[in-house]
């Protein structure tokens, strides 16, 4: 796809890529996403499309990300933030604005980032265009074994075999 | 409006109240009872945290605790087992009849469940989590020796400035949304049989494609009898966003009830769309608002969801009014089914005759599902209002709808997507990006044709003006209506595929991969 070829050259241009000598990932793994095709809710009409590296915790993962829209007038804003636990190394407006024209239709947006930890992390993104709604993306960035951290939860199975998540309710217990 | 039905309700209320291992039913007088049996009562609400009265953002300052409905409440005992089980009724209310002096907790469960006729199955899972079942649990306490009343509520987990704990109250916020849409459609058929549907919802939801069972699940949607809702904090959080929840359960009506030949993609109001998306995409957009009798559908998102933006399905404007567009769509099935006669619009149908059309002709349709099909359906079963129903779709800049392929479009004629082949004869059609990729307008074309004969017979789309496109087709018999074969190869400029088609009627629908600006195809079927 056209798309990812662009976007494997912008990766090649972020910056040279440090190895580590004992590396728990036989770099670099590429992971690519997109959001053309996919069903979607009702929202501002852009796509995203993107390549991270997977990479080990304390390497940098350069991510080259494209945003996508045939709107030809107006600006498109971008918000980015970096999720819990992700650094930047690059240093990219967070605060992004694009003219739209009838020129392109891709967006670029690169950067490179880094985690001490393993696990699975996001770059996010907040697209506005006046008029035409917002949407919110993520971007996958894998560290080490990239699994997913999740909050503590209690699960159980109940009489019948089903597994339930269970959380406290707030009660009030009156005698009559 | 006041259209509220309470079908749902009733069969809730007769439900009756199980009693599992346990001799005896209750005195009901609030009697001590050694050895005997107390009742254990309560009422069952989640925090409901609203929009803002702008419909920008979530206010939770005005945060509100709201009943929930509906669900499964079971008496668990000290052994971890449950004892009693009944519903929540329309108020959220439940009473059990318990051994006295036993210990016992309440448990609820983000789960519609009924047998029989009527009869739904809707869970809300964690899909980053086995699939499990929400439920949310009250202390381990005595029942005592009289009557005693346990009132639960699932919390939202917002301290003031962020979630700080366990946000409980949003599966059961999110079981709110799909009861009122169930109730909808109770209201039409009170003995609907709703095939069973999984609400995935989880914190770990991000609007990432990937996979669902790490919370990668693009945005909210429908796929499968699986609705996938958002519930990244401070990113894109849905389970409050209750308009969002009915349009897609609109999208599961479409699917279990009817049929949907929405392609999906990304789309918005100003869009010009395939009319399989526009017309999928209004009717959720209409059926949010007809199931939660509130035409201004918001979606909130952004740092503590402050941010966001509305739609308003009654009295919105957009730049692009048209059979192509999802907000005239929206629009006018939205004037069909409300009591506010606005503009042209004095229909005032509720929901009876909209779903007699999905269930009835959209459902097994000839042509592509799309605003054609369903007006046509429509004036067919209300031809006293023919004229009413041409005003109302000719508001939105659209020419009277006489068959279910629209022929005679006066806007935007020459985007017009179905064109005839005769077997054995080239068909010229023309594929456009000007209005975008993928699922816009002139993106795809669709060639009907019929066979006379049974046999093998070759079907090739080849591009006549270079070889820089990569055509694809997908083919639809229509009676009944089901996609049969795609070929979708990567030769350039040319896809080509025998087929054995038995004698009857058929769609192609033709597109090109490398949304080449204008891509001139030849169709021939030999």
């Amino acid at each position: 796809m056209k798309i990812f070829k662009i976007l494997f050259i912008a990766l090649l241009l972020i910056g040279t890529h440090a190895m580590a000598l004992t590396s728990k990932v036989k770099k670099p793994v590429l992971v690519k996403g997109t959001s053309v095709g996919e069903y979607k809710k009702p929202g501002a009409p852009v796509d995203i499309s993107y390549i991270s590296e997977h990479v080990d915790s304390g390497e940098s993962s350069r991510v080259a990300i494209v945003l996508l829209t045939r709107i030809t007038s107006g600006t498109m804003k971008v918000k980015v933030k970096l999720g819990k636990g992700l650094e930047e190394i690059s240093n990219v407006d967070k605060q992004l604005t694009f003219e739209l024209g009838t020129d392109t239709i891709e967006y670029p947006l690169n950067m490179e980032v880094s985690a001490d930890e393993d696990g699975l992390y996001y770059v996010k993104l907040r697209v506005a265009i006046k008029g035409k709604g917002m949407r919110a993306f993520a971007v996958p960035v894998y560290f080490g074994e990239g699994k997913l951290k999740t909050e503590n939860v209690i699960l159980e199975k109940n009489q019948e075999g089903e597994t339930i998540s269970v959380s406290a309710a707030e009660e009030t217990i009156t005698k009559e | 409006m006041s259209m509220r039905l309470s079908t749902l309700s009733t069969f809730l209320i007769a439900g009756s109240i199980t009693l599992i291992g346990c001799g005896g039913g209750g005195s009901g007088d609030g009697d001590t009872t050694p050895g005997g049996t107390v009742n254990i009562s309560g009422k069952v609400t989640y925090d409901l945290v609203p929009s803002n009265s702008d419909h920008i953002g979530l206010d939770y300052n005005s945060i509100i605790q709201k009943a929930v409905k509906g669900v499964q409440i079971d008496a668990i005992d000290s052994s971890n087992q449950s004892i009693a089980s009944t519903t929540t009724d329309e108020l959220g209310n439940y009473a059990f009849s318990l051994p006295a002096n036993s210990q016992v907790k309440i448990r609820v469960y983000a789960k519609l469940y009924k047998t029989g006729t009527p009869s739904w199955d809707v869970k809300v899972v964690d899909n980053t989590n086995s699939s499990a079942v929400y439920v949310m649990e009250g202390a381990l306490a005595s029942t005592g020796q009289s009557d005693s009343t346990r009132n639960l509520n699932a919390a939202s987990g917002w301290n003031g400035s962020a979630y700080t704990s366990s946000r409980v109250a949003a599966p059961f916020a999110i079981v709110d949304s799909v009861y009122q849409s169930m109730q909808r459609v109770l209201s039409a058929d009170a003995n609907t049989v709703f095939p069973s549907l999984n609400v995935n919802w989880s914190v770990n939801n991000v609007a990432s494609s990937g996979n669902p069972a790490l919370g990668q699940i693009t945005t909210s949607h429908y796929v499968d009898s699986n609705l996938y809702i958002l519930g990244d904090a401070d990113s894109d959080t849905d389970e409050y966003d209750d308009h969002v929840v009915a349009h897609e359960w609109g999208h599961y009506y479409e699917d279990k009830f009817s049929r949907s030949d929405n392609i999906g993609g990304a789309h918005s109001g100003d869009d010009l769309l395939d009319i399989r998306v526009a017309f999928g995409e209004g009717w959720g957009n209409a059926f949010s608002a007809m199931a939660l009798d509130d035409p201004i559908y918001f979606d909130t998102l952004g740092d503590s969801q402050a941010s966001g933006f509305f739609i308003d399905v009654e009295s919105g404007t957009s730049t692009s009014n048209g059979w192509y567009s999802e907000a005239s769509i929206e629009r006018i099935l939205y004037d069909i089914y409300d009591q506010t006669d606005d503009g042209s619009d004095t229909l005032s149908y509720g929901f009876g005759p909209i779903h007699q059309v999905f269930t009835g002709a959209e459902k097994t349709t000839p042509a592509f599902t799309s605003i054609f099909t369903f007006i046509t359906a429509l004036k067919d079963e209300n031809s006293a209002d023919t004229g009413t129903i041409d005003t109302m779709v000719s508001s939105e800049n659209i020419a009277t709808i006489t068959d279910i392929y629209g022929t005679g479009r006066t806007n935007l004629a020459s985007d017009y997507p179905y064109y005839d082949l005769t077997i054995g004869s080239s068909l010229s059609i023309q594929l456009s990006n000007i209005y975008g990729s993928y699922n816009k307008l002139s993106n795809r074309k669709y060639v009907r044709f019929t066979i006379d004969t049974t046999g093998t017979y070759t079907i090739k789309v080849q591009q006549t003006n270079g070889t820089n496109s990569d055509p694809d087709f997908y083919l639809f018999y229509t009676s009944p209506f089901e996609m049969i074969e795609s070929s979708v190869g990567t030769v350039p400029g040319v896809e080509e595929k025998s087929v054995s088609l038995e004698a009857g009627d058929y769609l192609l629908d033709v597109s090109e991969y490398n949304s080449v600006a204008d891509a001139q195809l030849a169709v021939t079927i030999n």
